[in-house]
């Protein structure tokens, strides 16, 4: 009995753990977005900053040409809904690592190493070098996005098919994401060469990865498709921790593991198409922090997808703030800053070999 | 004897009234060619003011503009013959068209709309707030040329590049600040500190679309931005540049004086160009970078590197109907490294290879080896290079100078050199607001100077 109890108690102290590490996670993204509008060329005061913020949602309008203007327009305009796209870029990247990495049974999974983020940023080099769209006419509304998930889903098929093939050896699987990236790269290189100088240097921004162009028409796509799509996967994460038990033992659960593994995969090359769309290739998020996630509460689905979000949020958001920072003038792209922040860290997964959270 | 004396007195009288006829006609003609009222010069230029208002397409605002209108209103001339004639680019030309060129013409504050310029767009409109007191903008060496010559600097708060300008030549813009790491983009929040401060309304940009992609933005920031296209060689076109920022902040006169000069300047390099024959034109290709791993780049297609080689009377030698494409990749141009030979092919081989080349020539500090040895060497098995008809010459000099460089380069017997140095020298006397003697120093680099620069360093 009184095991039973001691148990029990175990048990929720160790589910509190976790729903506290999110919790914590959630709040420290919303301070993050706080501080991180005070970060830019401009310099603004953090009082100034908030007695803008609150002005302009309670209506002042300010008249054109004055300073309160110009400061009104820098803090909402740009600093703010940058602020908010990287916490839904890095939660959405972080969630497709996650969620990948189940899957694919692959600790080295994420959109980068799988070639679905070159897959589209190829289709959005395909929309704009080409004019080329499956649907609508601009590369920022549906025909973009929907270029981008064609393509996004192309490396994601061969995957599939190559795991199939060759069994799901780690190695084999992202070496096989490793050339695709490169062909699909190497296909994003032809269309720059064949373009003028204006389409080149913007699909450069795309391959380098940057929220510099980030305004708040480029919220509302990527937030509703990434908010559902997580929505989704939380709800699938039970049959996530099945599948996570192997094909055999999870087809005996009389879990369809194929019809699974596509439908995931579906929904992760919509939401990472939607944030390619925007801002390009970050890579090391999808990696990287499903890694330290599991490190901290282990691997249950359940609270590894929130807490994936929340933390992908903060990483990403806190890359573009150090970037604003090293570089008042918008020089250094949030991509690159993630790259020395995330190569680091996965070096120090891979050497502490936390096999164990699998 | 005494008729004889009549009739001498008579033709002396005679010649002295036609010569007092002529002197008055004369007068009276200067008085016509000077035109409009006496303060006024008449300017000698082609380029129109790209701003609505200005009905008769001519290099200014004014009264005429007004007749044009009222014409227009009356139905004694086209709409469509005369599309800026709407000045408030409301579809129709009426009363408030008028009221708004009125305005202009008492130099009264008002919104005004401009024919704004993207190079591979096209033309669109852009209203301005106007007159314009303070900007920023890109600054390329051409556009920081094109602003001082349009007498804007002291008005330009804030610029931006990615290679840093020859202080020598823009003293001024060494103590403007830095708005960005790039050529080609300014960053609304790394800008809105100077914006403030010194009440910017205007952002001047260079015509290529990928610059200030931002645009719509800086609109909404309440900050228009103006297109420009520094580096055209064609005269009217340049005119019109100037007109265009001469008009927009209040310096017409200084920008008048300089077009009518550069007018005048290329057309008489076009009249002498116009005198060679065909058959006696000289084949050039240019490049404007040092030698990399890759090699030099030549340009091809449209460039403006080769706008002024065709400008000084040179045929380009990689055509538009060479496929530059197959050897490159590009169809921009191409990378040539020694080892190459696609540039030494009959369907190409120049007869001269003239770089361009940004350095120190106006501080007299140009390495000559060195310059020379990265901008040309690759090209020392071509026939251009034997025959000693490979070249290094300026690339900071104005648009028109290298032009006449190219000129006296390609056509000595046409165009000299000596000619070519005292247009540089008059350039910067007369409209250069700084202290810049381009007196005794050289701006060509010939094989000669190469080989007397060598053998001084050996």
């Amino acid at each position: 009995m009184e095991t039973r109890e001691a148990l029990k108690e175990e048990y929720k102290s160790y589910i509190g753990r976790k729903i506290i590490f999110i919790a914590v996670c959630g709040a420290l993204a919303v301070l993050l977005i706080g501080a991180s509008v005070y970060f830019g060329g401009s310099d603004l005061s953090l009082a100034h900053i908030y007695d803008l913020l609150w002005k302009h949602i309670t209506g002042t309008v300010y008249e054109v040409g004055t300073d309160d203007f110009h400061d009104d327009y820098v803090v909402w305009e740009l600093r703010l809904p940058r602020a908010i796209f990287a916490i839904i870029a890095g939660a959405g990247l972080a969630v497709c690592g996650a969620v990948m990495q189940s899957v694919m049974k692959n600790p080295l999974a994420d959109p980068y190493t799988t070639g679905i983020s070159s897959g589209a940023c190829f289709g959005m080099a395909v929309a704009m070098i080409l004019g080329i769209t499956i649907a609508g006419n601009s590369i920022t509304d549906m025909g973009g996005i929907m270029n981008a998930f064609l393509f996004a889903v192309l490396p994601m098929l061969f995957i599939i098919v190559i795991s199939k093939r060759v069994g799901s050896m780690p190695a084999t699987l992202i070496l096989a994401g490793v050339a695709i990236t490169y062909i699909f790269n190497s296909l994003t290189t032809l269309l720059m060469m064949m373009s003028d100088d204006s389409t080149m240097a913007m699909v450069y921004r795309w391959q380098v990865g940057s929220l510099s162009n980030v305004l708040w028409d480029s919220i509302p796509l990527p937030f509703f498709i990434n908010f559902v799509g997580i929505i989704v996967l939380l709800l699938l994460s039970r049959k996530l921790n099945i599948l996570a038990l192997g094909d055999e033992s999870a087809k005996s659960l009389g879990l369809d593991t194929e019809m699974m593994r596509v439908i995931c995969l579906f929904i992760i090359s919509f939401m990472i198409a939607s944030i390619v769309c925007f801002c390009g290739i970050i890579g090391f998020i999808g990696l990287v922090i499903p890694h330290i996630v599991r490190a901290i509460i282990d691997s249950d689905n359940h609270f590894v997808i929130p807490a994936s979000a929340a933390l992908g949020g903060i990483v990403l958001l806190t890359a573009d703030v150090i970037a604003r920072y090293l570089s008042p003038l918008d020089a250094i792209p949030a991509g690159v800053i993630m790259s020395f922040i995330g190569a680091p860290i996965f070096l120090l997964i891979i050497v502490m070999k936390k096999r164990e959270v699998w | 004897m005494a008729n004889e004396v009549i009739v001498m007195n008579t033709k002396v009288i005679a010649l002295v009234v036609v010569v007092i006829v002529v002197a008055a006609g004369a007068v009276g003609a200067a008085a016509l060619l000077n035109n409009k009222g006496s303060n006024e010069k008449y300017y000698a230029i082609d380029g129109a003011l790209n701003v609505y208002g200005n009905a008769d397409g001519d290099y200014k605002i004014d009264g005429n503009d007004l007749s044009v209108i009222q014409d227009v209103i009356d139905g004694k001339k086209r709409f469509a013959h005369y599309p800026l004639a709407d000045a408030n680019l409301d579809g129709k030309v009426d009363s408030a068209d008028k009221d708004l060129v009125n305005k202009i013409i008492n130099k009264e504050s008002c919104t005004i709309n401009i024919i704004n310029q993207k190079k591979t767009a096209g033309n669109y409109n852009s209203s301005v707030k106007w007159p314009v007191k303070s900007a920023i903008a890109t600054g390329s060496s051409n556009n920081l040329l094109l602003f001082t010559f349009a007498g804007i600097n002291e008005y330009v708060h804030g610029i931006c590049y990615s290679t840093t300008p020859d202080w020598v030549l823009f003293p001024y813009y060494k103590d403007v600040t830095k708005l960005a790491n790039s050529s080609t983009a300014i960053s609304i929040d790394a800008a809105n500190d100077t914006i403030k401060e010194y009440n910017v309304t205007a952002l001047i940009s260079d015509y290529t679309d990928s610059t200030i992609s931002n645009e719509s933005e800086y609109n909404k920031n309440g900050i228009d931005v103006i297109r420009v296209s520094a580096a055209v060689t064609d005269p009217d076109k340049y005119a019109s540049q100037l007109l265009m920022l001469g008009f927009l902040f209040g310096t017409e006169t200084k920008a008048l004086e300089f077009a009518e000069w550069n007018t005048k300047v290329l057309k008489e390099i076009g009249d002498k160009v116009a005198t060679i024959a065909d058959a006696n034109k000289k084949t050039v290709v240019t490049s404007n970078s040092a030698a990399s791993t890759k090699g030099v780049w030549l340009s091809a297609g449209v460039s403006d590197y080769r706008a002024v080689m065709e400008q000084a009377g040179g045929v380009y030698a990689i055509g538009d109907d060479y496929d530059i494409y197959a050897v490159s990749g590009y169809t921009s141009g191409a990378y040539f490294k020694k080892g190459d030979t696609w540039l030494y092919q009959p369907d190409v081989n120049p007869d001269y290879i003239i770089s361009m080349r940004v350095s120190t020539w106006y501080s007299g500090t140009v390495d000559v080896k060195d310059l020379w040895e990265k901008s040309v060497s690759a090209f020392d098995e071509s026939e251009a290079y034997t025959n000693k008809h490979v070249y290094v010459m300026t690339g900071d000099a104005p648009i028109t100078i290298r032009i006449a460089y190219a000129a006296a380069i390609l056509y000595p017997d046409v165009f000299t050199m000596d000619w070519a140095n005292g247009l540089n020298k008059e350039v910067f006397e007369k409209f250069y607001p700084a202290d810049i003697n381009p007196e005794g120093k050289s701006f060509v680099i010939s094989y000669d100077d190469y080989t007397a620069a060598k053998a001084a360093a050996a």
